[in-house]
């Protein structure tokens, strides 16, 4: 018999609708997030200013092995911007006082030894700063990955135990880089760098940055220990081990200046 | 007897002799001469090399040649340069290292030496090629001495003060502040444009290298040849890679070998032409004799009398005229051998493989710059006197004395 | 006047002749000790002549021009920011002005080459690379080809620094230099070509780039140029034009230098060699000259009884003087003839093959930075020949005064006894 009961329908309906919602509403919240949601841009600016803010200083030890020696040093750093920074030996006693500034394109050493300020000319720019994988040019560095690489994510999960995002940039046609490739990997979700790799125009891997340890130094969240490792010396390093980062420190501009350099 | 005979005859017809004897007399002159400039540029261009630095052997350790890693040092022990100082073979070590070199605001890659300027004084010419200043002391003092191209481009006088700043042996940063008390002149590209010298003991402190030797070089100055020397160091040091002056300078060696070819080959086309104008005078002179050489056969000279009377005349003469030409070619040979022939009127210096070219050529006279050529007069006088004797001792008496 | 004048050609010719065909042999062996001294000094001039040749070429060919034309404090201490700013339109007047030259435009500047691997120090030169018909180093590409284009940033290098660089063809490096501005600047290269010239300092640092490309890196005006090289078809016209290319200069603030000035040191190479050349050519032609003398002497002196009779019946002493002067004319003529085609022919034959003195010498050689080739190839020109045989016959003949004169001091009373 069709008898119209408006209650029933009613009731059908609520429970249709909760059962909707109900099945519909996790999965929406279920769902993962794309790698789609990602700006990769945006982490690889994160990574590039992770050392950098307005300013900074701090102590970090450096440990370079070669394949003849192994040396360690202990470095207090100033910096501010994109092309100010100071660096200053504290030990070992041999070249305590030695400093390095850099302002603008050009980088200037103070000898305590000898009591002079000399210019690193420009053909010494590719050369290695105090005998350690870092190069004069490392230290100057104010271009941004995201600008000189075509950038994309192309890895997130688990790796090691560890959930990470992996961005590679492929070295634009026109821009002037040396790599050819740079693999960045990060942590997910804090985007703390954990490995940059840098590669050949043929893709034969050149040199390989670790970063560990990570911790807070100076209110934010990083890796307190960098190794750089030169893909075709295996058995040479050099390691930087933060000890202490204030940020935000007010600098003036004419701090970063030789006469200071000679303090 | 023959000898006599020989005499009186060329005195005879006075004006033909002297003609004769002043041909041979001044085309040996001139032969002695040109024979002592060259030889004395053949042997410049190779001194001047091996003396200055390069050495005529050179010791390294065995890898060292391929990339010049500061780390390949030769195993070296104390006395091993007596050992072949002794055996009258001067030699030097030496040590080198890539570094920066700055004064005031301009800087250069330079490459530094590390030497023991007794050695060096000893063995080699370097401390006499300066163009400004003096050489290094024997103790060590914080001096340097640049290359001349160097010292240019970093604007650098004597007193000038030069900052060093090298990667040291242990990975620390050297440095040192030091004076350059020496230019050198123009010698090679190579040292003009990155020398910067120091006595060993300023390098060892500078470089935190506290011993070991990169290379060792060995210089006899021309006494022993090649191949000896290369066993002497041999027997000395082992397992280690061992060189000579042309391996190290290949285009040098080039160049000596032309010039080798073209000393034979000019004393080759001079004596030709000398030769002939001799032989034309001499052939002719004894044709002219003929008449009288039929009288002597009609008298009952033997053939073979006659042919060695002749020849001996001729010797004679061309003894007497070598003596005359070197009388004259010696002390003009001597001369351009102590005081050479300027030729920077010409030049302003150029290269020859790298090398600075000496402005003042020097000639060399030695027992073969005089006795090849006299030999050679010799062999053409007497080969032009046997034909003509020869056919006159074997022509018919009559004929010969009805000889027109 | 007149008729002594003519007698004395009327017989002494044929006289002068005979009295050489008497002695055949001895006229013989004069002549040909000419000859051969001739002969070789003609092979040894044209070997050198070439050999210099080659070096010039190859000086100018790798560093500039026969004119070079620079802003005036260019060559004291070069730098990119010294430049011609129209250089252009003072190109094409000057191409104008003449048919057979060709005029080209150079930046030149020190920068870094940086890779994955290495950095060293070069010297990079914009290049126009399709006027002046052809480059010296596109024909000596080892890989890759040569850079055929104004624009792009595609450049050659030399053999040894692709080698320091790590760098094959179409591989790239970062390039790091200061535009004229004072200012660093970076840009992104690649490796079209290598080249190899065997002159360690080109192929250890040289970077050659397309005009346009450098115009835009250094911000340098367009057409500008740090360096105007003139090529001349005939070297020889190079005074010439000089004075030329000075006029259409004359308001502007521009130096001119030769290539001699360009290369001091080969400059300076060609005039010792000169010199030597002639201090040798001088000592062969003495020799020679001497033997000769030696001959006209003793022919002189077997003749004296026969001159002493001609004079006794009168003849005036001028005549046999003449008759002297001839015989020595025609030693001369016939010995230079034949040293010339003999030496002639054989220079040309190494002209045209040129001589292999690589067991000599190998590939190693070089004078003031330019490498010598060991293929030799001999250069004879007229000039060679005329003054080289010219200069010989002149001697020959002045060499037989001194015999002359001896012919009046014949004691008639002393020879006819």
């Amino acid at each position: 018999m069709f008898r119209f009961n408006g209650k029933k329908l009613l009731v059908s309906a609520f429970a249709a609708v909760a059962v909707i919602i109900i099945l519909v509403g996790p999965i929406k919240a279920i769902k993962p997030e794309g790698l789609s949601d990602l700006d990769p841009k945006k982490i690889l600016n994160k990574v590039d200013d992770l050392m950098r803010g307005d300013s900074s200083t701090g102590k970090m030890e450096m440990i370079v092995q070669t394949a003849h020696w192994k040396r360690t040093l202990t470095v207090q750093f100033w910096s501010k911007g994109k092309d100010k920074s100071l660096l200053r030996i504290l030990s070992p006693k041999k070249e305590r006082g030695m400093s390095t500034l850099r302002a603008g394109s050009e980088i200037w050493n103070y000898l305590p030894k000898v009591n002079r300020v000399i210019r690193v000319p420009s053909a010494m720019m590719a050369a290695s700063w105090m005998g350690s994988h870092f190069t004069n040019d490392d230290l100057l560095k104010n271009s941004r990955m995201a600008d000189d690489y075509e950038v994309a994510v192309t890895f997130r999960g688990k790796r090691d135990s560890l959930d990470i995002i992996e961005i590679t940039c492929t070295a634009r046609p026109d821009v002037p880089v040396v790599w050819g490739k740079v693999l960045v990997t990060v942590t997910d979700p804090d985007h703390v760098p954990v490995l940059i790799r840098y590669y050949d125009e043929d893709l034969k891997p050149v040199r390989t940055m670790l970063f560990t340890e990570v911790g807070v130094l100076g209110g934010r969240k990083v890796p307190k220990v960098i190794k750089v490792i030169p893909e075709y010396k295996p058995d040479e390093y050099t390691v930087v081990r933060y000890h202490e980062i204030i940020f935000g420190l007010p600098l003036e501009d004419d701090f970063f200046s030789i006469r200071n350099l000679q303090r | 007897m023959f000898f006599q005979y020989a005499w009186r005859n060329l005195w005879r017809n006075k004006r033909r002799t002297l003609i004769i004897f002043f041909g041979l007399a001044v085309t040996s002159a001139v032969l002695i001469v040109t024979f002592s400039l060259i030889t004395g540029m053949i042997r410049q261009t190779v001194r001047s090399a091996a003396d200055v630095t390069v050495g005529e052997v050179q010791i390294y350790a065995k890898d060292y040649l391929n990339y010049r890693s500061f780390y390949s040092i030769l195993p070296y022990k104390p006395g091993i340069l007596s050992k072949f100082e002794s055996s009258g073979i001067g030699a030097a070590a030496r040590i080198y290292g890539y570094g920066l070199a700055a004064s005031g605001p301009k800087s250069a890659g330079v490459l530094y030496w590390g030497i023991n300027p007794g050695d060096e004084r000893e063995s080699f010419d370097l401390y006499k090629m300066l163009r400004e200043g003096d050489f290094l002391e024997d103790w060590s003092s914080g001096s340097v001495i640049l290359g001349d191209k160097l010292a240019k481009s970093l604007d650098v006088r004597i007193g000038s003060e030069l900052i060093a700043v090298v990667q040291a042996a242990d990975g620390s940063l050297g440095n040192e502040l030091l004076t350059v008390t020496g230019i050198l002149q123009p010698i090679s590209e190579k040292i003009d444009r990155e020398a910067a010298i120091l006595h060993e003991k300023d390098f060892r402190e500078l470089f935190v290298m506290e011993s070991g030797f990169h290379e060792i070089v060995l210089n006899s100055r021309g006494k022993f040849s090649l191949d000896k020397l290369k066993a002497s160091a041999g027997a000395v040091i082992q397992d280690a890679e061992i060189t000579t002056w042309r391996d190290v300078l290949p285009g040098l060696s080039g160049m000596i070998n032309v010039l080798n070819i073209i000393n034979w080959i000019y004393g080759a086309i001079l004596f030709l032409s000398a030769g002939l104008g001799m032989i034309n005078t001499i052939l002719m002179s004894t044709f002219d004799r003929i008449k009288e050489f039929g009288v002597l056969k009609a008298l009952g000279t033997t053939p073979s009398r006659l042919t060695a009377n002749v020849v001996i005349e001729a010797l004679v003469l061309c003894l007497a005229a070598s003596l005359a030409g070197a009388a004259i070619g010696i002390p003009v040979a001597l001369h351009f051998q102590e005081n050479g022939i300027n030729i920077s009127y010409f030049s302003s210096g150029y290269t020859f493989s790298g090398l600075a070219v000496s402005p003042v050529w020097k000639a060399q006279l030695g027992a073969v710059q005089i006795l090849v050529p006299l030999a050679m007069m010799w062999v053409i006088c007497s080969l032009s006197a046997l034909y003509p004797a020869f056919l006159a001792a074997r022509m018919d008496a009559v004929k010969a004395m009805t000889h027109v | 006047m007149f008729k002594w004048k003519r007698s004395l050609f009327d017989m002494q010719p044929q006289i002068a002749w005979r009295s050489l065909r008497r002695n055949l042999r001895r006229t013989a062996i004069t002549v040909s000790a000419v000859s051969l001294g001739l002969a070789f000094a003609v092979f040894y001039t044209a070997m050198h002549a070439g050999v210099n040749k080659q070096l010039i070429e190859q000086g100018i060919r790798f560093y500039g021009g026969h004119i070079i034309l620079e802003h005036p404090q260019y060559r004291h201490a070069p730098s990119v920011d010294l430049f011609i700013a129209d250089a252009e339109k003072l190109m094409s007047k000057i191409q104008k002005s003449s048919s057979s030259i060709s005029a080209s435009r150079t930046i030149i500047n020190y920068g870094m080459a940086r890779t994955a691997y290495a950095s060293d120090g070069i010297l990079i030169k914009g290049i126009e690379p399709t006027s002046n018909g052809e480059s010296p180093f596109s024909k000596l590409i080892v890989s890759g080809r040569f850079i055929d284009r104004e624009r792009g940033s595609n450049i050659c290098m030399g053999k040894k620094l692709s080698e320091l660089l790590r760098l094959g063809v179409g591989q790239k490096f970062v390039l790091t230099t200061n535009d004229i501005t004072g200012t660093l600047t970076e840009g992104l290269c690649r490796v079209e070509g290598i080249f190899e010239t065997g002159i360690e300092e080109i192929d250890s640092r040289l970077v050659l780039a397309p005009i346009g490309y450098l115009e835009d890196l250094l911000m340098m005006p367009s057409g500008g140029a740090n360096q105007i090289a003139v090529l001349l078809d005939d070297p020889g016209k190079q005074s010439k034009v000089i004075r030329q290319i000075s006029t259409l200069l004359a308001d502007e603030s521009i130096n001119l230098y030769s290539w001699k000035e360009v290369l001091p040191e080969l400059a300076s190479y060609l005039r010792v060699d000169q010199a030597a050349n002639l201090i040798f050519q001088g000592i062969l032609f003495f020799i020679i000259l001497f033997t000769i003398f030696n001959a006209i002497l003793m022919s002189v002196n077997e003749r004296n009884r026969e001159f002493a009779v001609l004079l006794a019946v009168g003849t005036p002493p001028l005549r046999l003087r003449w008759q002297l002067l001839l015989e020595a004319f025609y030693i001369g003529i016939a010995g230079c003839l034949i040293g010339l085609i003999i030496g002639g022919m054989v220079s040309y034959i190494f002209q045209i093959k040129g001589l292999n003195a690589s067991f000599v010498y190998g590939n190693e050689m070089s004078i003031s930075g330019l490498s010598v080739s060991p293929l030799i190839h001999a250069h004879v020109t007229w000039d060679l020949l005329a003054g080289l045989g010219g200069a010989m016959l002149v001697l020959v003949v002045l060499v037989s005064f001194v015999p002359m004169l001896r012919i009046s001091r014949i004691s008639l009373m002393e020879t006819l006894r």
